[in-house]
């Protein structure tokens, strides 16, 4: 059982997610866009957070920067679930600046997503 | 004009007014050439470029009359000498080689003459400094001029000749060549300060200028050889080794220049085609260094500003690029968010976790998760067909369990295979490979979802095979399939093609699969090939690096 938090703009995708991941047990906070999810993240302590990329407002980019300069974020894990198709080299360049668990891309089904959840 | 006049009617006042010495015919037409040519050069600084042309053959006519002058003068001496000389021996018995030569030729004015031929013409033919070139030739000549009119007034008209190389000039001459000078001095002021040049074909200008310098040497030599001559009796022998000399010399420097001129061609062509050799192999940052300020130069310039041009259209087609890979990413983001909740909820239902359905629904639901999932897989398809097609394809290597990689494609399809009795077989054995997982799982899932539809339904069985061989590792993936004809088979890795074009539209599938595949493997280093038998059955076999096997 893991705490998760989900941060997508896509209310759709927050509620399949949930569903799933509640379905095996797993515990989900669900937030529609960056700035809720910086909050969340300061509030509360979780397990391992998914982080969509193309968010309006605040991207999951933007929210990677602030995660990486505020030491009181230092150890929270996080999770990349995109759906739009960054090139290989913008996934490089993510994957070598921040500190992430892994860029998965969507779509992904049932099992895989309880598989990476459970490997993280 | 009235001393041309003179000469040709042979009227002794005009051609000597004043009882001073006449002005030679040759001179006399030299001024009235110059005459004209400073009126032409006049409308030349006016803006009459066509008319300033005309200076040019003038001047080089000028120059020609005072080289036929001397060299007369020349041949007038030797001839002179060789008469003497046969006098001599006929009447006085002397030594047979000695010569006597007399006349001099018109050297100052010669060298005024040609000086302002050279002047006037460089201003016409562009020449950079030509301006100042004028100005400087105008005083010389004025300083020479105001020689002879000094001479003149001390009653020395013979003054030219303490200077010892030449004829004396006649006052007026003298006052012509004044006036001349000003206007030199004028115009070049008047061009210095508008920067008048015209840019024309230079290389031609060079050649002009070789021409006249060439001119004024030999002329030089001639006259200064001429008066040697004349008041120095010597062997008729000597004059004729001399002449010869001239002639080897003179053939020499035209062979001189004519190198060094094609040399600077050639040089600067040579220069333009490594450059152009340097764009072929594809070099970007490269410039034709071609500096001279003639034909070849402009022609370095003009080859570099189509150096410049073609960059821009090149970074121009490069900014198209990076906007359809943003398009492209934008559309393929929208059209896949959407799908994402759809093909989810069908397989919460399906798979029971949101509670009981009938075996009705549970059909008609499966068509729905069936054909969601093709529809993403057909937009990640069009996608990563590009990205091969342009080896944009950044593997993210790691070490990775074939078992691994191959349970989970087995996870995906067993959604749609087991509802139609067909078997997915795992014999794969626990080895490392070295591969970015995810791509290496979508070449599974093509030939899996490609064996699924061939494979008859109820007894299909597709099974997965690995085989260690030194470094590699050999995958093979292997279905008991309606197989493929053996003509087929090379054209299977081809974009878009379908083996049998009608079942395209029973069984789906865009004919990217294998196409993307191969790009996969290729990428990793490997190699991807088919057997297939007909009615036995297809086996896809590819080969991937082995990882470390701790």
């Amino acid at each position: 059982m893991k705490n998760i938090l989900i941060v997508d703009d896509n209310k759709d995708i927050t509620g399949l997610f949930s569903t799933i991941l509640e379905s095996a047990g797993h515990k989900c906070t669900v937030v529609n866009d960056g700035k809720k999810g910086l909050e969340m993240l300061h509030e509360k302590s979780f397990d391992l957070t998914l982080l969509d990329l193309a968010m309006p407002d605040m991207s999951g980019t933007d929210v990677l920067d602030v995660v990486k300069n505020d030491p009181n974020l230092k150890s929270i894990k996080i999770l990349i679930i995109t759906a739009s198709s960054p090139s290989d080299a913008e996934m490089d360049r993510i994957r070598n600046e921040y500190r992430i668990l892994d860029i998965v891309k969507k779509p992904i089904n049932k099992i895989k997503l309880l598989q990476t959840v459970e490997k993280y | 004009m009235t001393a041309i006049g003179g000469w040709i009617f042979d009227i002794d006042v005009i051609k000597a007014p004043l009882n001073r010495v006449p002005i030679p015919f040759v001179a006399a037409l030299s001024f009235f050439s110059t005459g004209i040519s400073l009126y032409l050069l006049s409308r030349f600084y006016e803006g009459k470029q066509s008319i300033g042309i005309i200076v040019i053959p003038i001047c080089l006519l000028v120059v020609f009359l005072f080289m036929i002058t001397s060299l007369a003068s020349l041949f007038f001496n030797v001839h002179t000498g060789i008469e003497t000389a046969i006098e001599n021996i006929v009447t006085k018995n002397e030594n047979v080689n000695t010569i006597i030569p007399s006349a001099r030729p018109p050297v100052i004015a010669s060298v005024m003459f040609i000086l302002s031929a050279s002047a006037q013409t460089s201003v016409i033919s562009g020449y950079v400094r030509s301006n100042k070139f004028l100005q400087i030739s105008g005083i010389i000549i004025m300083a020479l001029a105001s020689v002879a009119i000094i001479g003149h007034i001390l009653n020395q008209p013979n003054l030219f000749r303490l200077i010892p190389w030449s004829n004396d000039i006649p006052i007026h001459g003298a006052v012509g060549f004044e006036i001349i000078g000003m206007s030199f001095i004028l115009l070049g002021k008047i061009g210095y300060k508008q920067n008048i040049r015209i840019e024309t074909n230079t290389i031609k200008t060079r050649l002009i200028f070789l021409f006249i310098g060439f001119m004024v040497a030999a002329i030089s030599f001639f006259s200064f050889w001429s008066y040697d001559v004349a008041i120095t009796p010597r062997p008729l022998q000597e004059v004729t080794y001399t002449i010869a000399i001239m002639t080897s010399v003179i053939l020499l420097t035209v062979s001189v220049y004519v190198i060094i001129i094609s040399r600077s061609i050639s040089s600067g062509i040579t220069k333009l085609m490594n450059v152009s050799k340097e764009i072929k192999k594809g070099k970007q940052d490269v410039k034709a260094d071609t500096n001279s300020n003639d034909e070849i130069g402009y022609l370095g310039k003009s080859f570099n500003d189509m150096i410049e041009e073609i960059k821009k259209n090149e970074e121009k087609l490069r900014e198209i690029d990076v906007l359809k890979e943003e398009f492209a990413a934008m559309v393929s983001h929208e059209l896949k968010t959407p799908l994402i909740p759809i093909s989810g909820y069908a397989e919460l239902f399906l798979d029971g976790s949101l509670g009981n359905i009938t075996e009705l629904q549970r059909e008609k639901m499966q068509v729905m998760y069936e054909n969601s999932i093709r529809l993403t897989t057909l937009i990640q398809d069009i996608l990563d067909a590009r990205k091969v097609e342009l080896k944009r394809l950044n593997l993210n290597i790691q070490v990775e369990s074939i078992k691994e990689i191959a349970k989970r494609c087995i996870d995906i399809f067993r959604p749609i295979a087991e509802p139609k009795g067909i078997r997915l077989v795992d014999e794969t054995q626990d080895i490392m490979i070295k591969c970015d997982p995810e791509r290496i799982l979508q070449v599974f899932n093509n030939v899996i979802s490609n064996a699924l539809k061939f494979v008859p339904a109820q007894y299909g069985t597709i099974s997965i095979n690995s085989r260690i061989d030194n470094d590699t590792v050999m995958i093979s993936i292997k279905d008991n399939g309606i197989g493929i004809p053996k003509q087929k088979q090379e054209d299977l890795f081809k974009k878009f093609y379908q083996v049998d074009k009608t079942l395209t539209r029973k069984s789906g599938g865009t004919g990217l699969g294998l196409a993307i595949s191969r790009g996969i493997i290729e990428a990793h280093g490997g190699k991807i090939w088919v057997e297939s038998e007909e009615n036995q059955g297809t086996t896809v076999h590819f080969t991937i690096q082995k990882g470390d096997s701790n």
